[in-house]
């Protein structure tokens, strides 16, 4: 059997962004007050990583991007991993 | 609601295909979806190709080592690429008598990554979406991250790519002495290589009893040229232009080795990254996916079995015990009366030259659990086998309840996971030690052994 519904590289219907998520991650970076230079390090690493992950799978989730992201970014800053993860929690 | 398949599996390993078979003699519609290549990781990368290039290489060194009885062995010599292109062989015929059995049964295979989008439906690669009834997962285990400094940076193997290698390295550094660990050292030292091995308990094989790891590193030291280095932990590897540079920390102090390759067999972990949260599948603390006693998860359509779901109770990882939960699992999933696990009787083995065989409780296990005991170690010289083929490296080792029955046992000895069987037997069904010691075995075999211990412990 064919599979019919065919996909595209797709978060939640939208197309995924590594644009949008390298902004995500470098605002959470701005509120912890991390210098920019090591910012756009880790943004740059964990997008890459991140959009390799998406590209394995054609539909993935925003909570399976949320996920993925945050553990990445714990690789490199624990801090901000947990940030990330609760942003929109964290007042 | 119309789903696209009854049963989807989602793995094509010893469970996933014991699991589609189950399902599709049961006439539901199954689909496999495998990301690599089909058969996973008992096929491709370990037990068969694993047995075909122990089996020569075992082969070889008991033909290097027979000139006492006659045998001259002054010019014998192998060809490393033959050996490999006859390993390939021998993986792409139990391959392909699988595929052929799949499309037999009429079940479908995918090739893709499958994510779990919800409950009932996963994406497949970059191909699409598919629904299911039912779902298995029977992704196995992926090698984990040992968190050795530098391996990011240092091209190293694993016990899944380290027979690839275009010719045994002269030098070779194993992290890691569990089974694959010691596989593998005694495979490269068979073939010339100086090997050295690095665990981090006081011993080689530590979730065996102590004896096992006591015997191995003796055979290692006399006919092998492995360094065993117990107590060690790794923290760190680097590559120059020449070779890799090992830095371990041993009784306190910092020491460095040099060697040509570097192979981490420290474990693996289950592969779980499948958005199962999408699909309400938690997972336990240790990352395995969380099963009850008929191995459904936390789902209620969604099923797991092998590699994935962890040790359990059985303390086995092995290709029967992922085979038989699949197939239980597809037994249960379409069942009013689902049956749970019975984990009696599986063995645990390491297939150096002698083999290791365990199956049932270990001495450790029962002294964590403060159960009384009875025990009895033979030596291999024991038995009239070992004067008829000169050969005495090994012991079998059996524990009986206070009521006599069978409760475990442990044999290292030439074709232990033969001899093994019939224990494995005595374990599952609460067999006595009085019914093995009665009853007869051929004399000048090594499962003589088996009675010989068994009358002991009466």
């Amino acid at each position: 059997m064919r599979i019919r519904r065919k996909a595209k590289l797709s978060v939640d219907g939208k197309q995924f962004s590594e644009v949008s998520l390298h902004r995500d991650i470098m605002r959470e970076g701005r509120v912890l007050s991390r210098h920019t230079g090591a910012m756009e390090i880790i943004a740059d690493k964990v997008c890459r990583e991140v959009a390799k992950w998406v590209r394995e799978r054609g539909t993935v989730t925003k909570a399976d991007l949320d996920r993925v992201t945050a553990a990445r970014l714990h690789k490199y800053d624990a801090d901000l991993s947990y940030l990330y993860r609760n942003r929109g929690k964290i007042l | 609601m119309k789903y696209d398949f009854d049963l989807v599996v989602i793995g094509s390993g010893a469970a996933g295909v014991a699991a589609a078979k189950q399902a599709a003699r049961q006439r539901q519609k199954v689909a496999i979806i495998e990301k690599a290549r089909l058969g996973g990781s008992e096929v491709q990368t370990r037990d068969v190709p694993y047995a075909a290039s122990l089996h020569f290489s075992h082969l070889y060194s008991q033909a290097v080592y027979g000139s006492r009885f006659g045998l001259s062995s002054t010019s014998l010599r192998f060809n490393y690429p033959t050996v490999a292109h006859w390993r390939e062989r021998v993986v792409e015929k139990v391959s392909g008598e699988l595929r052929h059995e799949l499309q037999t049964l009429g079940i479908e295979v995918y090739r893709g990554r499958a994510h779990f989008i919800s409950q009932h439906e996963i994406s497949v690669g970059r191909e699409g979406r598919l629904s299911a009834r039912k779902f298995l997962i029977a992704t196995g285990a992926e090698v984990h991250d040992s968190g050795i400094t530098g391996m990011e940076n240092v091209p190293y193997l694993t016990p899944n790519d380290a027979l690839h290698v275009e010719r045994p390295p002269k030098t070779v550094m194993i992290v890691g002495g569990g089974a694959s660990g010691v596989e593998l050292a005694q495979y490269f030292s068979e073939l010339g290589s100086k090997v050295a091995i690095a665990e981090l308990s006081e011993r080689l094989l530590p979730k065996e009893d102590e004896e096992v790891g006591q015997v191995v590193e003796q055979y290692f030291a006399k006919r092998f040229d492995v360094k065993v280095l117990t107590q060690t932990r790794v923290v760190a590897i680097e590559r120059d232009s020449v070779s890799a540079k090992v830095i371990f920390l041993r009784n306190g102090q910092e020491k460095l080795v040099r060697v040509e390759t570097v192979v981490i067999a420290t474990g693996s972990s289950p592969a779980v990254d499948l958005g199962l949260e999408n699909a309400g599948v938690e997972l336990k603390k240790d990352g395995s996916i969380q099963v009850d006693k008929t191995l459904q998860t936390t789902a209620r359509n969604i099923f797991a079995a092998g590699d994935v779901i962890g040790l359990n109770e059985s303390g086995v990882s092995s290709t029967e015990r992922a085979a038989y939960e699949g197939d239980l699992a597809a037994r249960n999933m379409f069942s009013r009366s689902p049956a749970p696990v019975n984990y009696g009787g599986f063995v645990r083995m390491t297939n150096t030259d002698p083999q290791i065989a365990v199956v049932g409780m270990t001495e450790d296990d029962l002294l964590k659990r403060d159960r009384k005991y009875n025990s009895i170690v033979l030596p291999l010289s024991e038995a009239t086998a070992s004067k008829t083929q000169d050969f005495k490296m090994g012991f079998i080792k059996m524990i009986s309840g206070k009521d006599g029955r069978i409760l475990g046992a442990t044999i290292m000895a030439p074709g232990a996971s033969e001899i093994i069987q019939e224990i494995a037997v005595m374990v599952r069904y609460g067999f006595s030690v009085a019914e093995i010691a009665n009853s007869p075995h051929v004399a000048s075999s090594w499962s003589d052994l088996v009675r010989l211990a068994a009358k002991e412990l009466l």
